[in-house]
């Protein structure tokens, strides 16, 4: 056959074959329900009986008036930004400490610290629910060294986001450490020798090799946290505080469970999931522009 | 890895031997780096042996802070499989994870396939709807799963749980695209030459030499559905297709929790994946080390 022939028959048969499968599959799955749930936004309906009636925009004026809305959406910004030091800060430099130790300790770390992440987040927030248990006072006897009384953890508003903050960064640090680790085995080794070559210190390596190198990777790492962490901050919040106190630790996607599925407002639950959709689009669009930028400089 | 090991080995080579007091502090200072790392390592591994140390305890002891006050006890193991079946929720997790991982290996192996191999005018487009989904989070489309799938009368069954997690294909589509465009153009023109069809070079070509990134993104894929909690928890109601997640849900009761059983069945549950994870620890770390910047 000449190439001519079989460039040919490609075009009689076509890409079609291959891209139908996943076409229809995101059509199905997450085009579809998008548009649905964007109409069913402007209709009164429950989960179960109701028949839809027509309310226009005012589902997305009762989300937008709603106290709890504005809390929730406080929270989910207040995570983003807690979680970090425990997301970004830590996992950074731990990864940048094992890389410069190296040695034995090397597997056991990059064992131990992603753990977390093969514990569902159910699972983790049970056992943390256990450590925060007031009852048991295992936080009691450090806080007590500190000079602070026992802390009942789960009831108290602030102490209960700390509390999820901490389990929700606690699953996180070990995904944000192997992909800073793969950012820093991206480093050149021969750069680093010939700095070390000349007599550049520790923290000069440091401050003008490896941390311009992990820029990019710092970008992913923030992506994760705002893809992963969402989700997996749901599981925790169920297990350890369902939203309270007073919604204290509630976030929008909380808030959508609760309104679909705890009250069945499916009017509201719509529009709130419209409205988190174009929001997370916005951060989405505006990291990957953030991270496309980086790489071409 | 290995090339900074051969790295630090050409430094140790050209070290000066004579600066011994130097290497000596240097030597205390790398012990000194391994405090705070090794603090970390027991604060996140802190939270698992508790809970297993206390699956072990009999109850009277059990608010006890001392692990080792009374002789371990196997009761809270049995009453924790007598209250929730592990074996089927773990069973179902497995299946779940695997059907959504393979499903989407194969649909965005055929994608990236199609993409890479042909030239046509809607490319960029398909394209931009297939990788688009990256901007709409999964959970905000509960609301339509679910009518979906009520009305599908697929509650409670596998296919209700896979379907809607599988068009989450941004990942995996972009990055098998990027790998079988960087795939040598000459390899695929020879076979066809040779009379290859399509489908041929995909499976006999392509798969077998792109097997690690298939498989590092199929372990991605697995690891981010067994974490999956809120569309299992509304898609099924009996222990019949509850995930590991779901069912531990059995023991949060109005009377308060029931901590010795509970601490056993999270152990239980948790245990398979990382079993296996420490088994095969390099490939799970490696997949992840793949899939985010490549």
């Amino acid at each position: 056959m000449t190439p001519a022939t079989t460039a040919l028959a490609r075009t009689a048969r076509g890409p079609a074959p291959y891209l139908i499968p996943a076409l229809l599959a995101v059509g199905l799955t997450m085009y579809g329900p998008l548009l649905a749930v964007t109409t069913l936004s402007l209709f009164d309906f429950n989960l179960t009986t109701q028949a839809p009636q027509w309310a226009g925009p005012d589902n997305y004026g009762d989300v937008m008036s709603s106290p709890e809305a504005g809390t929730a959406l406080r929270n989910t910004i207040a995570y983003m930004v807690a979680i970090i030091p425990l997301s970004v800060v830590a996992p950074g430099l731990a990864a940048i400490a094992v890389w410069r130790l190296g040695g034995r300790l090397t597997g056991f770390y990059r064992t131990v610290f992603f753990l977390p992440v093969l514990i569902p987040p159910a699972v983790g927030a049970v056992m943390w629910q256990w450590i925060f248990n007031p009852v048991l006072g295992i936080t009691s006897a450090p806080l007590d060294l500190l000079g602070a009384g026992p802390v009942s953890w789960l009831t108290e508003p602030a102490s209960a986001f700390i509390a999820v903050t901490i389990v929700a960064g606690w699953k996180v640090f070990g995904l944000s450490f192997i992909l800073f680790t793969a950012g820093l085995t991206s480093i050149d080794a021969d750069l680093m020798a010939a700095a070390r070559l000349d007599r550049a210190g520790e923290w000069q390596l440091l401050r003008h090799i490896v941390l311009p190198m992990l820029r990019p990777v710092t970008t992913v790492v923030l992506f994760a946290t705002v893809v992963f962490a969402g989700p997996w901050t749901f599981g925790v919040i169920d297990v350890l505080t369902q939203g309270g106190p007073a919604g204290a630790t509630s976030n929008v996607y909380y808030l959508l469970y609760q309104l679909g599925f705890g009250y069945f407002d499916g009017g509201p639950a719509s529009a709130l999931s419209v409205l988190i959709t174009v929001g997370f689009a916005a951060v989405v669009a505006v990291q990957m522009r953030v991270s496309s930028r980086g790489e071409q400089r | 890895m290995r090339r900074i090991d051969a790295e630090s080995r050409v430094g140790a080579v050209r070290r000066p031997p004579r600066i011994r007091r130097v290497t000596r502090r240097r030597r205390l200072n790398r012990a000194a780096a391994h405090v705070p790392l090794l603090l970390i390592a027991l604060a996140i591994a802190f939270p698992v042996l508790w809970a297993v140390a206390t699956s072990f305890k009999p109850t009277q002891v059990l608010y006890d802070l001392d692990p080792f006050a009374a002789a371990p006890t196997l009761e809270h193991y049995r009453s924790a499989t007598a209250a929730l079946p592990v074996g089927r929720t773990v069973l179902n997790t497995v299946v779940v994870s695997a059907a959504v991982a393979i499903g989407q290996l194969v649909l965005a192996t055929l994608a990236a396939f199609g993409l890479t191999l042909y030239r046509f005018r809607g490319r960029p487009v398909v394209f931009a709807v297939l990788v688009g989904t990256a901007l709409v989070p999964q959970p905000a489309l509960i609301v339509p799963h679910y009518l979906m799938v009520s009305r599908l009368g697929l509650l409670d069954s596998y296919a209700g749980l896979v379907l809607p997690q599988l068009a989450s294909l941004a990942l995996a589509v972009f990055l098998l695209r990027q790998h079988m465009a960087a795939f040598p153009r000459e390899l695929i023109e020879s076979a066809r030459v040779a009379g290859a069809s399509d489908r041929m070079i995909l499976l006999r070509i392509i798969v077998p030499n792109l097997r690690p990134i298939l498989t590092a993104v199929g372990i991605v894929v697995f690891i981010q559905t067994w974490n999956e909690y809120l569309w299992p928890l509304l898609a099924t109601s009996g222990m019949d297709r509850a995930t590991v997640q779901v069912g531990l849900r059995v023991f949060q009761t109005e009377q308060g929790q029931a901590w010795g059983p509970l601490m056993a069945a999270a152990t239980l549950v948790a245990a398979p994946l990382l079993v296996g994870y420490v088994l095969m620890q390099r490939r799970v770390t490696d997949a992840f080390l793949h899939s985010g910047i490549d």
